[in-house]
């Protein structure tokens, strides 16, 4: 049982991670907490099934289109609605507005879509293949491959994209990479539209493992923990505390009690901030000048 | 005029005021209630974790209220349906219909489906002397102990539990698991099919929970395959069970898989007859699957008003009980109190619709009106449906 607790737990925490690394960008970037991360998730599902399922367009096409329509719905909604008017105002009414535009998507998902559960299904064979000990369905083989994908790609894009390196140089300090010429309004929307390509990935994959409805971006705050334990801000820290906190909590469900997963999430993060304020890989703040 | 005619004018007179203000104060008694309308307060799941059913029942309601509308209302009143989120949440829940009684001042209130939320919405209804009927609710509690102003048309976890327990002892199972999520409904379908189960001297062997958020079942698939279960039960909602039942496909578990109700829902059936077929039964209140001749009548006005709405079996049972509702308002007459209302529902005759097996009736002493339900699953991709005889 521990490899086949162990196997999902990578899975489940895949996810976690894809959607905390988007959302750590984020927060490098603009230094906004996007509290509307798991509505990013639950649009990325929705426009696949609505172009897949409901316009019956081929796959890879609809697959296409969603990504094409999450990231118009990044830089229009987050960057141009939410996050650049309120830029000036602080921290607080950015979190406080993002929150709102979560409860907005929710409601209108709710209007077009319906509250009702929808079974996505897997574009891939749902039979189970079978590893010595362990089953595993192919969608979840695609989630762990797809990740790693993804975050080798970013890797390349930060090292070797002038984008990338804008971004990073955004990150370390926006003052400095304004006066060596960094055009911060194209930082900030790109970060937007990737960050919302990656959640809206998270969904495309998540969501064959799931029933999509309005309430299924609830996971999103489970990615918010997973940045929180990697150390907030770090890239590296998101994807171990994302597939960290998919194992732990497959283990207390597997060795302790189903019940107390949630908990036990949590504690692990009070446990692990407890030892080290700034989380597995954070750093400590320093004033930006 | 006579003296004698003046007296017996003067009392005809009286008499007359007296009835007037006698029938005006009875309609004062019941608030919600004018000359042409009466005001229903429904709570229900439009979003949650079980907004599928919680859409449903108020679909459902429109549906049959709008259609006692358009034929001229119930004794000249038109019913004034005001539906609130409860969102699946007890708070929420208790905030809907103290909106509905303080600021809409409804007549009554039409429950949502999930067990949670009844419990604790209906104390807080009937301590203001106002009726919780509920359509909906599974929850025993409702009507157990009997209690002068809740009504319950839904089958209750309790009679749900029965042929569950009946097909799991079909099977002769040597283990049998119980998969309950953590809630109070978990909590009654656990205890209601100990109690069955016990009559075939059986037990449960191996117990799992899960968080009805739970985005995986894996560790508990894996527990329940170690044990060596040969049938599982399951006692939650769809999204939660959506994992078990992947789980189960995926990790090989071959043990068939029995849900109360609320492992009923279209997405679920979709699930096990295409990519997750394993061999699973849920509990159904109709008398024959849905789409049969049973619910022709129902499939028929559903599909006119609500064509890209798929109806699950609850939403015929929803359709059948708001039939009921209607006729026990009818039969109240014209002159509404809480009271009247109430003998009106315990004396009214039986009501048979063809989608319950059984014809639904409250009594002085009972208010549930249906006993008993059927199954409803798939084997090999194959529809079945159980009736009164379960044989696997």
């Amino acid at each position: 049982m521990l490899s086949q607790v162990l196997v999902n737990g990578v899975v489940i925490g895949c996810i976690y991670a894809l959607i905390a690394v988007g959302f750590t960008m984020i927060y490098n970037a603009t230094e906004t907490v996007h509290f509307a991360v798991g509505e990013s998730v639950m649009i990325g599902a929705y426009f696949l099934l609505t172009f897949w399922i409901v316009w019956d367009l081929p796959y890879l096409v609809a697959l296409a289109l969603t990504l094409l329509s999450a990231g118009a719905f990044g830089y229009a909604v987050y960057d141009r609605m939410v996050s650049r008017p309120l830029m000036s105002a602080g921290l607080l009414p950015r979190v406080v507005g993002l929150m709102g535009m979560a409860a907005i998507m929710k409601g209108l998902t709710r209007i077009i879509w319906g509250a009702d559960a929808y079974h996505l299904p897997s574009a891939l064979s749902t039979d189970p293949v079978r590893i010595g000990p362990i089953f595993i369905v192919p969608q979840e083989i695609l989630i762990v491959v797809v990740t790693v994908a993804i975050i080798g790609l970013l890797f390349l894009f930060f090292q070797h994209t002038k984008l990338g390196t804008a971004m990073r140089a955004t990150s370390q300090s926006r003052r400095a990479a304004t006066l060596m010429g960094v055009n911060i309004s194209v930082v900030f929307a790109a970060t937007w539209v990737i960050g919302t390509i990656l959640s809206a990935i998270g969904g495309v994959l998540l969501g064959p493992l799931l029933l999509v409805d309005p309430d299924m971006g609830e996971l999103g705050i489970k990615s918010f923990t997973a940045a929180v334990l990697g150390g907030f801000g770090s890239l590296p820290g998101a994807i171990v505390g994302g597939i960290l906190l998919g194992v732990s909590e497959n283990l207390v469900a597997g060795y302790l009690r189903a019940d107390w997963q949630n908990a036990a999430t949590f504690v692990l993060m009070i446990t692990v901030l407890a030892i080290r304020p700034t989380g597995l890989f954070g750093k400590p703040d320093k004033a930006r000048v | 005029m006579t003296v004698q005619g003046s007296i017996k004018g003067a009392l005809l007179a009286a008499l007359l005021l007296f009835a007037g203000a006698g029938a005006k104060f009875a309609h004062a008694e019941m608030q919600g209630v004018s000359d042409d309308a009466i005001k229903i307060g429904m709570h229900t799941s439009q979003s949650g974790p079980i907004a599928v059913f919680g859409l449903t029942y108020e679909r459902v309601a429109r549906l049959v209220f709008d259609e006692v509308n358009a034929a001229g209302g119930i004794n000249g009143r038109k019913i004034d349906l005001i539906v609130e989120d409860d969102r699946g949440d007890p708070g929420a829940g208790v905030a809907a219909a103290t909106k509905l009684l303080d600021r809409d001042e409804v007549a009554l209130i039409y429950g949502g489906p999930y067990t949670p939320v009844a419990l604790a919405v209906f104390p807080r209804v009937i301590d203001r002397g106002v009726i919780y009927w509920s359509p909906a609710a599974s929850t025993p509690t409702l009507t157990d102990p009997f209690r002068k102003l809740t009504f319950q048309a839904q089958m209750t976890l309790d009679d749900q539990a029965i042929p569950v327990a009946k097909l799991a002892a079909s099977f002769s199972p040597s283990k049998i698991a119980f998969v309950r999520e953590n809630n109070e409904y978990g909590t009654i379908t656990h205890e209601a099919v100990v109690a069955e189960l016990a009559k075939y001297d059986l037990k449960i062997d191996v117990e799992e929970t899960i968080d009805p958020g739970a985005v995986s079942a894996v560790a508990q698939i894996a527990k329940i395959k170690e044990a060596g279960a040969d049938v599982v039960l399951h006692g939650g909602t769809p999204k939660a069970l959506s994992h078990i039942i992947r789980e189960a496909h995926k990790q090989g578990l071959t043990a068939p898989m029995i849900s109360f109700g609320g492992g009923s829902s279209d997405a679920i059936f979709e699930l096990v007859s295409s990519e997750a077929p394993i061999e699973y039964y849920a509990v159904s209140p109709l008398a024959c699957q849905l789409g049969d001749a049973c619910t022709a009548e129902f499939m028929e006005k559903w599909t006119a008003r609500y064509p890209d709405q798929k109806p699950l079996v609850w939403t015929a049972q929803g359709y059948a009980a708001a039939k009921l509702f209607v006729e026990g308002l009818r039969q109240a007459g014209r002159d509404l109190t809480q009271e009247g209302l109430i003998a009106a529902f315990e004396t009214m005759p039986e009501f048979s619709t063809s989608e319950i097996p059984y014809p639904m009736k409250f009594k002085p002493d009972n208010h549930r009106a249906i006993n008993g339900g059927y199954l409803d699953g798939f084997k090999n991709g194959e529809h079945y449906f159980f009736g009164d005889s379960i044989d696997n």
